[in-house]
This record gives C-alpha cells, structure tokens and sequence, in this order.
C-alpha cells in the first residue's frame, strides 16, 4: 500500500477498459498509525443476545476480491471490535442499535464487527456512523455477517458523516440454507464515501436483499460495489440502488449479480433508479451479470434521467409549486427503499436528511 | 430425473475451413522489427510520410502494454507471426484472370454469385494483399469509389492522409499500434453528396497461410446525404498454429448520411481476432452496425460510435455464439458528444459446450450531449453449465438532460412459455423452435440474406427435453 492511500478497493469483479476509472477506487488517509476510540457505541444491553468485545473462535475465510484490502486496513489499525450472536431460535423484540460518533477526541474508528445469527434466529442490527465537521475524521469498517441455517436477520448501516470526513465500509455476508438476510445501505454524507458490500447465497434456498438509498450532493463523492453471489440452489436475491444526484456530485454504482456453476433455479434481480437533478453531477453505473450456469433467471435494468415532466405538470396542476413539486417527486423515487427501514423514527431521520438535501439543491 | 437439454448444432464450416496449400510469391521473417516493417511499406512503394506512421506506430507498440482487462492474450507470440504475405498473383477486376486455387476458395464462399445477384461491387482479399476488386458501372459514373487502399493511397493520398488513422490511432491500444505498424490491403469507398448506392458493396477476407496475421484497413467516407450498405466478411481455414487478425475500420457518416456497416466473422478457431472499428457520425447522420461473431478462439471487437454531431444516431445490431473452444468478448462503445443524439444496442449471445460469450460496452454521455437518449438490451441464452455468458456494461453520463436505459437478461428459455404456446394447440418441438427462432429473430432479420440463411442452419435444433 502507498503511503497515505488506501488503494484498489471497490473493486469492479471484471475490470473493464480502464480510461473509464471504474475498476476501483481509492482513498486519501490521514491515519497510519493506531489511536484509541474511547465512544461508546452501545448504550444499552439487549436481554437474551450475547455481545462480546472480541473476535469469534473461528477464523475468517479470506475477504471477498471485490473489496480489496478494506479488512487488512481495518485488522492494522483496528480500535474497535465486537461480536454479537444472536442465540438459536432466539427472536429478538427490539433492533439492536450502534451508534458510532466521531468527533475531535475520536476522529479515527476503525471497526470490525462480527455479527452470528445462530440457526432458526431472527433480529435486526442498525450502524449508524455520524461526524461532527470541526474536527478531521475517518471511519473505515469492517462488518461480516453470518446467518446460520433457517434464521433471518436485517442490517441496516447508516452512514451521516460531515461533508469534509471520508468513510470507508465494507460488509460481507454468508446466507446458510433457509436463511434470509436483508441489508439496507444509506449513503447520506462524507467528502468521499466507498461502500461495498459482497452476499454470498451458499446454502440451497437462501435469499438476499440489498437495497441502497443515497443522495450525493455538493463537492461529495460516492462511491458502491455492491454484489450478490448465487451459490446454492434455488436462492434468491436482488440489489435496488436508489439516488438522487445534485450540484456537483460524483457517483460509481457497481453492482453484480454472479450466478456460480451449480445454482440451478437461482433467481436475481438488479436494478438502477438515478434522478439527474445537476448538468455538472457525473453519474457512472456498471450493473454486471456473470453466468456460470444455464438454470438461472437473471436481469437487470438501469434508467437515468430527469424529473418525468407529466407527473411535475400534474403536481403543479394540483397547485403544488414547482420547487416543492420536485422534492415530492424525487422523495417517490426513494420510497420502495425507504419503507424497508425499521423503525419508524430512523426512517424519519433519513426522509428528512433527504429533504434537507433536496431544500438545498437550489 | 436428469434434466435433458436442447442441443444447437454447430455451423458446418468445410466451406471455412479447407485450406489451399501455400504458394506465396512472398512473404516477411516472423516477427516484428524496424526492418520488415520498412521492407513492408517499400515493397508497396509507399509516400514516405506512410512509412514514417508506420515506424512511430512500432515505437508505440513496443511501449504499450497488452490490455489489463478482457481475454488473457497469452498465447499470442508476435516472434511466431508472419506480418505480410503476398499472394501469387496482383490485383484485377476480372474473376477468370485470378488464380484457380484462390478463385476455388472464393467460389466456395459463394462470393462471385452474390456479386452477380445482389451487389453493386466486391472486394477479395487473400491473406495480405487484395486480389480482386470490381464496382458496377453505374456506381461508378455516379462518382462512388470502391477500391483497395493500396491504390487509394497512390490515386487519392491526400484524403487518405487525412482521414487515415485519426479515429483509431495507433496510441489508442497495442494492437491499433501494431495494425499502424503492418497494415496491409482493405478497402477505400467515398460516396460523393446525396448519393445513394442501391445495392451493398462487399468485402471478404480470407487468411489462408498458417501462423500468419491479416491487418487489412477499411475506410469509407460518406458525404453529405450518402447512403450507403458495406458488408464485411471473414474467414481462414483451421490450423494448429495461432493466427492474428487486427484490422482497422474507419467511418466518416457526413451530415445527414446513413451507412450501415455489416460484418459477418467467422473466423476458425485458431484466429485471435483483435479488431478495432471507430466510426465518426455527423449532424443528422446514422451509423448501424450489424455485427455477427461466429468463429474465432478470442474475438475483442468493440465498434464505437461517436456521435459529434448533433441529432446524429447509432444503431448496433450483435449476435455471438461461442462454442468449446471459444471467448468472445464483444459489444460496442458510444460517445454522445452533441445535443439531441441517440443511440439504440441489443445484443444477444448464445453460449454452449464450455464457450464463453461476454458483452461489454461503454456509453458516454459528455456535458454538452443535452437532450440525449440511449436504449440498450441484452440478451444471454445459456445451453448449458459448462459455459459462461457474462455482461459488462459500464454508463458513464454528465449531464441531467438525458434518458437513458440499460436492460439485461441471462437464462434458458422458460418452461412457462413453452407450456403457454403448448396450451395454444403447438406442439414442443414446434414451441421450443419457434421460442428460439424468436430470440435470435430480431438479429436475423438485419443480416443480409445470405447470412441470415447461415445463421438460420446454424441454430438447427435438436430437440430433446427442454431448452436449456
């Protein structure tokens, strides 16, 4: 690695002609050297799950490619780690919630996270990792998620750090037989945000969801790899990126459906959904799908543009103003990812983090 | 129960792939230096501004990289490449005065029939150097020019010198730059103003000598309002040696000109065929490509389209079929860089028997491309799980004026829709047949007929069990 460049993460699965800088990515770091993270992430305790301030028995398998050496970094330099099971058969009531603030005595986190949903479980995990813009931060995380046969878990990440901190985060998830991962992304600030997230569907029947919903603004840059991996047979998953542009932003949707040799009767879908509301924002989009098996349903569909005039008209015939109008317009086109935040309050704090955005673009 | 699956046939390729024994009047080292490159351009008694490109050309291949991305190009060894062959005979427009055995090999690929049926002129290229070159009469009082680019460069220099190699330079990739290096034969075609030709004009290549590469260039400039149809066909015979195909095809579509440039390849499957295709489109011009990729070991081949005027339009057209053996890697890039420009893609591939099909495209929308629209679909049908069928599309759009959609589908054919046409009194086979017939359709049709005809045995079907 290059001094003060976390470099080749993000990586596109099968690069592509490189004049299109889209292969991977990179990002300036000011931290080389560990320092402690003295937050406290975890406010309360969650009756029935285990959580631990150190790493499972087991070892990790190797990360996947696609996230380049995101986990060495974060292993290097980690200040923060837990492990949370989420016992067998045990159904926990309310989302376990981590909070995770930087600020000038915190500036650096980096986290390693390991959440085990034991067989037959069922639970959700909220990360949200916020900023205060006085002070020079970066968050770079490392989060695997295993879920055991027959359980089913959600994760929702939140990423709201300050416009002028950088935030790196991967995640990697293995989907047993019968189980059922949900994953929400919600990429809302950073100069430079990288998320990636690799879901391996190993076990016969698995499912996985990832859905993103971001909105790039300003000088910020964004940039997503997101992919799913049909291994076992009869799996389901699909990926829904959902993003508004403005000003003068810049983001990279990877996004890969990889159909292995084996997956008979697997299913995916991929889909794009991007609101142009800039001339300057550039907006990059590679939706890959890789097929090493002939019994297989995969699509994928991208669309890009502006604001449909009809439905602006028809708001505006309604005596809504124009301004306002948009907004509403533009808040629809997040709405099929945004009713799958739980609870009600954090899809609140993201819609309105959202409208803040879109109140400023003008 | 083990699933059964339909088997497509392989095309018949005796007509392809019967070599004729070699007879060169001559031919270069293997290999690629400064010497032959030069002995090359004297040979043909080139200006000297040509051998100087093609020198500078060397220079930049020898510092470029092969490509980071795409095929691994292991296999190809430029030290065994033999650059330039040429044939035992010169160039004329008289079919009975070309050599029986090369004439043979022409008559096999039904090339002197279709000029008699369908076509306003024909181009021949064996191995290195064109060998037959014929255009109609009436084209020819109307001002067209179809000839090989060797005579281009000595009749029409200075609308070579202009054109050639400036949409495609040698700097744009290592194999642009050995193409700059060692190109020899091809074709040149200038439509005059508002001509329209009615019938296409057509050139085939055939590479015949074993271990050695073809690098033939093809430039057409069409003036205002032209139109125009160029078909592009070919073909070698196998050997157990690596052959090299890169050739280089440049388009100048002027305002408000239409051409629509057709290639058929079918290459053995001994041929790294490293293409490179680049057309320039006008104010309210249209380029359409119709692409067909048969043959090959390893096909890279990206026709792109750069859209700098405005209204101007794209059209591709592109169907694969790798089989054992086989990576293709096709697709198309597009670059809208004026207001209210369109581009249209569908691509279908059909992977079986461990082939390896892969789509890849770029479309670029640059700031200055308002009101923009570009469609794009592909298609994959998988024959079974020996094979791969990958795509690779990358959109890379700067600015909110636009509309602009991506769909892909990978797969077999679905059960439902056989059961569907089942219930509507069609038998299974019938069913199966028509369902596939249907995904190669819309392809099909943009062939022309003689093709159409050999991509239609090509998809013979077997059936049994089902699709897939």
């Amino acid at each position: 690695m290059e001094k003060n460049i976390l470099g080749k993460i993000n990586r596109l699965q099968i690069p592509t002609w490189n004049a299109l800088k889209i292969n991977d990515t990179s990002v300036m770091i000011a931290f080389e050297e560990m320092s402690a993270y003295t937050g406290n992430p975890l406010q309360k305790e969650y009756a029935g799950i285990r959580i631990r301030k150190e790493a499972p028995a087991e070892l990790r398998g190797s990360a996947p490619a696609i996230l380049g050496d995101t986990l060495g970094y974060v292993q290097r330099l980690c200040n923060y780690k837990l492990h949370i099971t989420i016992p067998e058969g045990f159904t926990a009531k309310e989302p376990v919630i981590l909070n995770f603030y930087l600020d000038r005595d915190n500036a650096f986190l980096s986290d390693e996270l390991f959440i085990s949903a034991e067989a037959g479980s069922s639970a959700s995990i909220i990360l949200r990792y916020m900023s205060d813009g006085g002070s020079d931060c970066f968050h770079c995380g490392y989060t695997t998620l295993d879920v055991k046969a027959d359980s089913s878990i959600r994760l929702i990440k939140l990423q709201m750090l300050a416009e002028n901190h950088m935030g790196v985060d991967a995640t990697e998830i293995n989907v047993e037989a019968g189980a059922n991962a949900s994953v929400v992304l919600a990429e809302l600030g950073a100069k430079k945000s990288v998320s990636g997230c690799s879901v391996q569907l190993a076990g016969n029947s698995a499912a996985g969801d990832l859905d993103s919903v971001y909105i790039v603004n300003h000088e910020r840059e964004l940039d997503m790899n997101y992919r799913i991996e049909y291994r076992g047979e009869n799996t389901q998953g699909s990926i829904s990126l959902r993003g508004a542009l403005l000003d003068n932003a810049r983001k990279t949707a990877k996004s890969t459906l990889d159909f292995i040799s084996g997956a008979a009767g697997a299913k995916g879908r991929e889909e794009e959904s991007v609101l142009a509301l800039s001339p300057q924002a550039v907006n990059l989009s590679a939706p890959l799908l890789l097929c090493g098996e002939d019994n297989v349903d995969g699509q994928h569909a991208t669309t890009t543009g502006k604001i449909d005039e009809e439905k602006l008209f028809y708001l505006m015939s309604r005596g809504i103003d124009e301004k306002e109008a948009r907004k509403l317009i533009a808040l629809a086109s997040f709405s099929s990812v945004l009713e799958k935040i739980e609870p009600e309050n954090l899809r609140e704090e993201i819609t309105a983090s959202i409208q803040e955005a879109l109140n400023n673009a003008d | 129960m083990e699933r059964k699956k339909t088997q497509v046939a392989e095309i018949n390729r005796s007509a392809y792939d019967t070599p004729n024994p070699e007879n060169a009047a001559y031919k270069v080292s293997k290999g690629l230096t400064a010497e032959i490159v030069t002995d090359i351009s004297l040979g043909k008694n080139e200006p000297h501004w040509m051998l100087e490109h093609r020198l500078r050309s060397l220079e930049v291949y020898g510092r470029t990289s092969l490509p980071s991305w795409g095929p691994s190009l292991h296999e190809l060894d430029m030290d065994q490449v033999v650059t330039y062959v040429r044939p035992n005979t010169g160039m004329t427009n008289d079919w009975d005065e070309v050599p029986d055995e090369i004439k043979q090999t022409f008559d096999r690929l039904g090339i002197p029939e279709a000029e008699k049926l369908s076509l306003s002129g024909v181009g021949a290229q064996y191995d290195s150097e064109v060998v037959y070159h014929s255009i109609k009469d009436e084209m020819r009082r109307q001002g067209v020019i179809y000839t090989d680019m060797d005579t281009a460069l000595h009749e029409y220099e200075e609308v070579v010198r202009k054109h050639f190699m400036k949409l495609i330079p040698a700097a744009s990739h290592k194999f642009a730059a050995l193409h700059g290096a060692v190109w020899s034969g091809g074709s040149f075609v200038y439509v005059p103003k508002g001509v329209e030709v009615s019938m296409p004009l057509q050139s085939y290549f055939r590479l015949n000598a074993p271990g050695a590469g073809q690098f033939e260039h093809t430039l057409i400039i069409l003036e205002e309002g032209a139109r125009l149809q160029f078909i592009e066909g070919c073909s070698a015979p196998r050997y157990n040696v690596l052959n090299l195909h890169a050739g280089c095809v440049e388009l100048y579509v002027g305002q408000g000109a239409t051409l629509r440039y057709s290639t058929i390849e079918n290459w053995s499957r001994n041929m790294m065929n490293l293409n490179s295709k680049c057309a320039a489109v006008e104010k309210n011009g249209a380029i359409e490509w119709v692409s067909g990729t048969f043959g090959s070991h390893i096909t890279m081949l990206y026709p792109t389209s750069i859209l700098r005027g405005e209204g101007a339009r794209s059209e591709f057209t592109g169907i694969s079929f790798a089989s054992a053996g086989q990576e293709l890697d096709t697709g198309t890039k597009v670059v809208h860089a004026a207001p209210n420009t369109s581009s249209m893609v569908s691509s279908k591939s059909i992977s079986k028997n461990g082939g390896k099909a892969i789509y890849r495209s770029a479309i670029t929308v640059l700031p200055e491309a308002k009101n923009s629209k570009s469609s794009v679909s592909c298609e994959s049908l998988m024959l079974d799980s020996d094979s791969r069928s990958d795509t690779i599309p990358v959109m890379d759009i700067r600015n909110d004026e636009v509309d602009i959609g991506h769909e892909a589908k990978i797969g077999r054919i679905s059960e439902e829709t056989v059961f569907y046409l089942m219930t509507r009194g069609i038998g299974e086979n019938e069913a199966k047949a028509l369902i596939v017939r249907g995904f190669v359709e819309p392809i099909a049709k943009e062939l022309p007929l003689e093709y159409a005809v050999e991509m239609n045995r090509l998809v013979t079907l077997e059936f049994e069990g089902s699709i897939g």
